[in-house]
């Protein structure tokens, strides 16, 4: 019952962050300079009388906090509204652009983990040992280069050298796995690498202090092996700062995905939030960044979660 | 493959010479430093000391329990036979648990956080036993109820933390006997333990080996717990054996002057209140750098020249199997001349042990 009166208030918390953000988003569009009714309108904005019946048509002639209730209200009905320059409405645009954002997403975290646990067991296992010192040496390396930079040189290799992954574009799974796969190869080569590196440097260093630990002593002193040791009793009390960072990555992962998308010409959220600014069309902005919002404070609420599940005592605490 | 039954006298572990060296940046340190002990089946023997004697790593590194590069072990440690120094850690893995298990000081972090008692019980007996999950599981809710654990249905499946320090002890000494083990290293079993619950845990261990004729290594900073429970007791001081010998001849005929300053140290509830606790005055010495002679000399009442100069070998009183490592033994007419000379000349820890040896406080010395 504690977990489950944790979970309500926790997600009542979470609620105040989204309106916080969505409050945020809406103003900021509005003070940014620029109009969107001038990029809609083009010459015509002089005429007063378009130009006005526009802004009824958009509402955007109404008092500042009436035109964030009526959003909010729509949204709260799961209309985000219509794009101002493509008349589409920015659920569909978001509907198209979702896949190539989540697939990427989930693939680099999901490969990032599964390389960087047995990495980071092996490592701390072996700490000081040579292999030690080149997975640390090598993890500092690829979080020290920025992601643009490596993903340059990704492509000069990988797509215009050796002509083995194309260079830019994104084929949907619909229309062949292995093609899609071959297309955000290298994208998600960058964001693996950098993940990679931070996980594992992360779950290393706390696996190292496990170890020391007296339950480890004992362990051993049952007779288990050492692989049972490490994979049961070492990596879960180790996995709390990786999960935390897990979750915030997904942010940062997001923030990424724009220049990411951006350099390799993917349809994603990120290019859509950026053709968006660049056009003053801020519904779909809005809608991106609520979008963004709502999954960031979900994936975290599900990380609070997960820790509840690993670490028994924080379910004493209760919350 | 080692076969673990060519020996067949009494003697289980035989230890001889047995070094625990450390090399660390500052050098090496020598924790423990040429010990020889034997324990029977069935026997149990004190291991006493101050912190930093060496007695917690010795009972680990006999079992093989310190690895790492920086770990140095030599001499010999034969458990029923079969050599633990220089085994490779799948032989020593096949011994820990099934033949040897050890039982550690602080219950609060032996225990892992994570996983519930009944896992941690059950997991050896699964792996060394191959029982079944049920089976098992059967297994540790017996294991539980034998070493005094009420209601074990529902303690099995709680974590550690919502059990108490005496509770988890129990529950470690349930692992530590799951599978069988002849012998039972006990590391300080009762020091993180509140007075009430040290005597229940003795107890228990005590029940325990006699059930299962097991024998036991208890390892303690507290005379008074290896008074009556043990059939030997080893004095260690700075990695070294000081003496050794079985129990009653120990307290009947101290020869050892650091033994004596150790039973001196233990405050008694016949003393009036606020009587000055008997403390050892001094530090342990740099086990880095320990000194040339014998290692107790720069806190001994007993001091002489020559202590200072020649480590004193451990050798043998009238009485048979009474071991101790000094040039002027306590009880023998070299000791008391050599205390009563430094007593004349005002040492402090000579005047005081003097003045307790005159006036027993209390009587009961």
């Amino acid at each position: 019952m504690g977990i489950l009166k944790g979970a309500v208030t926790r997600l009542l918390k979470l609620l105040a962050v989204v309106l916080v953000v969505s409050f945020l988003t809406f103003s900021l569009t509005k003070l940014l300079p620029g109009d969107p009714v001038v990029v809609l309108l083009g010459p015509q904005y002089s005429n007063v009388e378009v130009r006005e019946a526009v802004q009824e048509d958009l509402g955007l002639n109404k008092p500042f906090l009436t035109q964030y209730v009526q959003y909010l209200g729509n949204v709260a009905q799961g209309d985000l509204g219509r794009s101002y320059t493509s008349k589409f409405e920015t659920t569909e645009l978001l509907k198209q652009k979702l896949p190539a954002t989540i697939e990427l997403m989930l693939l680099a975290q999901l490969v990032s983990l599964t390389l960087a646990i047995p990495l980071a067991l092996f490592s701390a296992f072996r700490s000081n040992s040579r292999t030690d010192k080149a997975i640390t040496t090598a993890s500092f390396g690829l979080i020290s280069i920025p992601g643009y930079a490596f993903a340059v040189f990704l492509v000069w290799l990988f797509a215009l050298r050796f002509n083995w992954f194309p260079a830019i574009g994104y084929q949907p799974i619909s229309e062949g796995i292995v093609g899609n796969l071959r297309s955000i190869a290298l994208p998600l080569t960058v964001l693996v690498a950098g993940l990679t590196a931070v996980y594992t440097r992360l779950l290393r260093s706390d696996l190292i202090s496990t170890l020391q630990e007296d339950f480890i002593l004992m362990a051993r002193s049952k007779g288990l092996p050492t692989r049972y040791i490490l994979a049961r009793h070492a990596l879960r009390p180790s996995s709390f700062s990786l999960i935390t960072v897990f979750g915030i990555q997904f942010g940062t992962l997001i923030g990424g995905a724009v220049i990411i998308e951006q350099f390799f010409v993917l349809p994603g959220i990120g290019s859509l939030a950026i053709e968006s600014i660049l056009k003053r069309d801020y519904l779909v902005v809005q809608g991106v960044v609520l979008l963004i919002a709502i999954s960031f404070v979900l994936i975290n609420f599900l990380i609070d979660i997960l820790y509840t599940i690993l670490d028994p005592r924080v379910r004493r605490a209760g919350a | 493959m080692l076969t673990a039954d060519t020996v067949h006298d009494g003697a289980l572990l035989q230890v001889h010479d047995f070094r625990s060296y450390f090399d660390t940046p500052a050098g090496i340190v020598k924790a423990v430093d040429g010990v020889s002990f034997t324990l029977d089946r069935g026997d149990t023997l004190g291991i006493v000391g101050e912190s930093g004697s060496g007695k917690t790593v010795l009972a680990r590194s006999v079992m093989g329990l310190l690895t790492g590069k920086n770990v140095m072990r030599s001499g010999s440690a034969r458990y029923n036979g079969i050599e633990l120094v220089g085994a490779s850690e799948k032989e020593l893995r096949d011994l820990w648990g099934t033949e040897m298990a050890m039982v550690f000081q602080d219950p609060m972090t032996s225990l892992n956080p994570v996983l519930k008692t009944g896992r941690q019980i059950t997991e050896g007996l699964r792996y060394h036993l191959q029982l079944s999950k049920s089976e098992a599981r059967a297994q540790a809710l017996q294991l539980l109820d034998s070493v005094g654990i009420p209601d074990p249905k529902r303690r099995i499946s709680q974590y550690p933390h919502e059990l108490s320090g005496g509770m988890r002890q129990r529950v470690t000494i349930a692992i530590a006997l799951a599978c069988g083990p002849k012998l039972l290293l006990a590391d300080e079993p009762t020091t993180a333990l509140d007075v009430t619950v040290q005597a229940q845990i003795l107890d228990l261990l005590h029940q325990q080996q006699v059930e299962r004729h097991m024998a036991m290594v208890l390892v303690t900073h507290d005379l008074g717990v290896v008074a009556g429970r043990t059939n030997h007791i080893a004095v260690m001081y700075a990695g070294q054996i000081v003496e050794y010998a079985p129990t009653t001849d120990l307290f009947a005929n101290v020869r050892m002057p650091y033994t004596q300053a150790l039973l001196h140290s233990i405050p008694k509830l016949a003393q009036p209140s606020h009587t000055r606790l008997q403390a050892i005055a001094g530090r342990p010495p740099d086990l880095i750098n320990p000194p040339s002679g014998c290692r107790f000399a720069p806190r001994c009442p007993y001091v002489q020249p020559k202590c200072n100069s020649e480590m004193p070998p451990l050798q043998e009183s009238e009485t048979p199997g009474h071991l101790y490592r000094c040039w002027f033994p306590v009880g023998t007419e070299a000791g008391r001349e050599a205390l009563a000379h430094n007593t004349a000349a005002g040492m402090p820890a000579a005047v005081s042990i003097t003045q307790i040896l005159a006036d027993p406080p209390g009587g009961t010395h």
